[in-house]
């Protein structure tokens, strides 16, 4: 008998009886839903046509084909290179410029998002071990950890544009400052959770404090700490996007801002389908890597 | 030279203090002695001390008054030469079954080498062999519970502490385990000091059973038959005998508590 067969019968329990949600899911006519994407289609239609155009005789509420239309102004934020020439310095506008175009600000806006990430929620993880481990950590840094959460975001902005310039590093460390303080928050309490007989199996086994820590509690905190990765995976888009608007030349969040600046409402809609497209797809990967990483939990 | 006891206790009590400022006496002036390569049994009603006593000896709390000892040096904290097995499903759910079983061994420094042909033996003498890559989840209840059993044992404790390990358990599941157990203890005769409700798990097991009444001894009696202890050797007229004066002192506890 494969140790996989053995007392799977839990896990049937959860799959079976506890999931109401996954039963709708599932029962869900294919028929519904493109019904249901049909008729938001035609709504969007309409209110586009009821809300006309803008001073800049752009579309208010962008159709599709308005959506569509905006793709080739990727290569307004292409910065030249590779052989093909920036238009801002009076290079056409090109298939390799669109595309370059494309991936140069996704791939900015990402990189900004993926460092800003591991930064903040290293630090969280980080601080959140130190102050339960450290009577006089806790005492030092609950509140101002606690305080930071509570601090309205996208108010902090330009002052991290004041602190850091218009630097790269002003808009990773604003994505880490956003990690930082959800995840400190859910890593303290996770950690706070975990039941004290896993460290006094481990001591009695002979485990020393940072073992302990390392091998036994942070992994036995890590389906709790779940949620609050996943929830900074989400709100790292917008602050990614934030810093970009206020202080950066390229990246997403910039050509939002110069889109909003000319009044093209059809590349605001399309930058923002992109974010939504990538925002679902890092959650996608976010959730599977924390699915592997907790494939023991019962 | 005589060689110290496993465990002593000299005069140690634990009190703990309720939130209403009451002073709960949970374990009061105990003074015992297990010798090296004993099995005690200790008995009695719940909430009348003994895992304080066990959390005591383990270095998990410390007396309010006395002393407590294991093989001569004063218990200050939890130490690998005093192995634990809980009551409650301590594996590490997080790591598969061979490596719960090196943990202790890995901690201690132990080479890999010897490491992995230690978590063999045990894994073959609790009959898991094939359960190695096993995630914990994927045990039934009594499956685990040897593996926390044999997690313990590989790291070759002087003492093992056993707080009601098997509770919740089916007649055939604690009579497998038992095998186990006494196979095990066999092997490296460590002192065990085993807290349970049952008491015929007591009489199958130990050389001595304690009975704990109100944070106290209330009664000792040594168990002269032989192993493996079969249900008839537990039916005789003389185990009857001790049985019903055991359970005569638990339920005047239970009454008094």
């Amino acid at each position: 008998m494969s140790a996989a067969s053995v007392s799977r019968a839990p896990m049937r329990r959860l799959g079976g009886g506890g999931s109401a949600s996954a039963t709708t899911a599932k029962a869900m006519r294919p028929w519904v839903v493109v019904a249901s994407v049909g008729v938001m289609l035609i709504l969007w239609h309409v209110v586009s046509a009821i809300a006309g155009e803008n001073k800049s005789n752009e579309a208010m509420v962008p159709t599709i084909v308005d959506i569509a239309n905006a793709v080739p102004r990727f290569a307004d934020y292409w910065r030249g290179g590779l052989g093909v020439e920036a238009t801002k310095v009076g290079g056409d506008v090109t298939a390799q410029g669109v595309i370059l175009g494309f991936l140069y600000n996704v791939g900015l806006s990402g990189y900004r998002l993926l460092v800003g990430l591991l930064l903040g929620i290293g630090a969280g993880i980080g601080l959140a071990v130190c102050v339960s481990w450290s009577r006089v950590l806790r005492d030092i840094f609950t509140l101002p950890g606690h305080f930071a959460r509570m601090l309205p975001l996208l108010a902090m902005v330009p002052l991290f544009g004041l602190w850091f310039g218009n630097t790269e590093h002003g808009s990773i460390l604003f994505v880490a400052f956003t990690a930082f303080a959800l995840v400190f928050a859910i890593a303290l309490n996770a950690i706070g959770n975990v039941a004290s007989y896993y460290a006094q199996f481990a001591q009695s086994l002979g485990a020393s404090p940072v073992r302990t820590y390392v091998e036994v509690i942070l992994p036995a905190a890590l389906p709790q700490l779940r949620a609050g990765v996943l929830l900074s995976v989400g709100f790292g888009w917008s602050a990614v996007i934030a810093s970009e608007y206020l202080g950066q030349e390229y990246g997403l969040g910039k050509i939002v801002q110069s889109a909003e600046f000319f009044g093209r409402t059809n590349l605001l809609a399309l930058v923002a389908f992109i974010t939504l497209i990538l925002a679902a797809a890092s959650l996608w990967a976010a959730s599977r890597a924390l699915d592997w990483a907790t494939r023991w939990a019962e | 030279m005589e060689t110290a006891p496993a465990i002593e206790l000299r005069g140690v009590t634990k009190t703990f203090q309720l939130e209403s400022g009451e002073e709960v006496v949970a374990v009061n002036d105990v003074t015992l002695t297990v010798p090296q390569g004993e099995f005690v049994c200790v008995l009695g009603p719940s909430g009348h001390g003994k895992s304080t006593m066990l959390n005591m000896i383990a270095g998990f709390a410390e007396p309010t008054a006395g002393e407590l000892h294991s093989a001569g040096a004063p218990i200050d904290g939890p130490d690998p030469r005093r192995g634990v097995v809980f009551q409650r499903d301590t594996l590490f759910l997080w790591k598969r079954v061979a490596d719960n079983i090196a943990f202790g061994l890995r901690a201690r420094g132990v080479p890999k080498a010897e490491r992995d042909e230690i978590v063999e033996r045990y894994l073959r003498i609790i009959g898991l062999e094939n359960y190695g890559r096993a995630w914990p989840r994927q045990l039934s209840g009594g499956m685990r519970r040897r593996v926390a059993i044999a997690a313990v044992f590989a790291n070759e404790p002087e003492v093992l502490l056993m707080d009601e390990p098997f509770v919740g358990l089916d007649y055939a599941r604690r009579a497998t385990l038992h095998e186990v157990l006494l196979e095990l203890w066999e092997r490296s005769r460590p002192t065990v000091f085993f807290v349970t409700h049952d008491v015929d798990e007591a009489l199958a097991l130990a050389d001595r059973i304690l009975v704990v009444v109100r944070g106290q001894i209330a009664m000792e009696e040594r168990i002269e038959i032989a192993r493996p202890r079969s249900v008839g050797d537990l039916a005789t007229d003389e185990a009857t005998e001790l049985r019903t004066r055991i359970l005569e002192h638990l339920e005047l506890g239970a009454r008094s508590a």
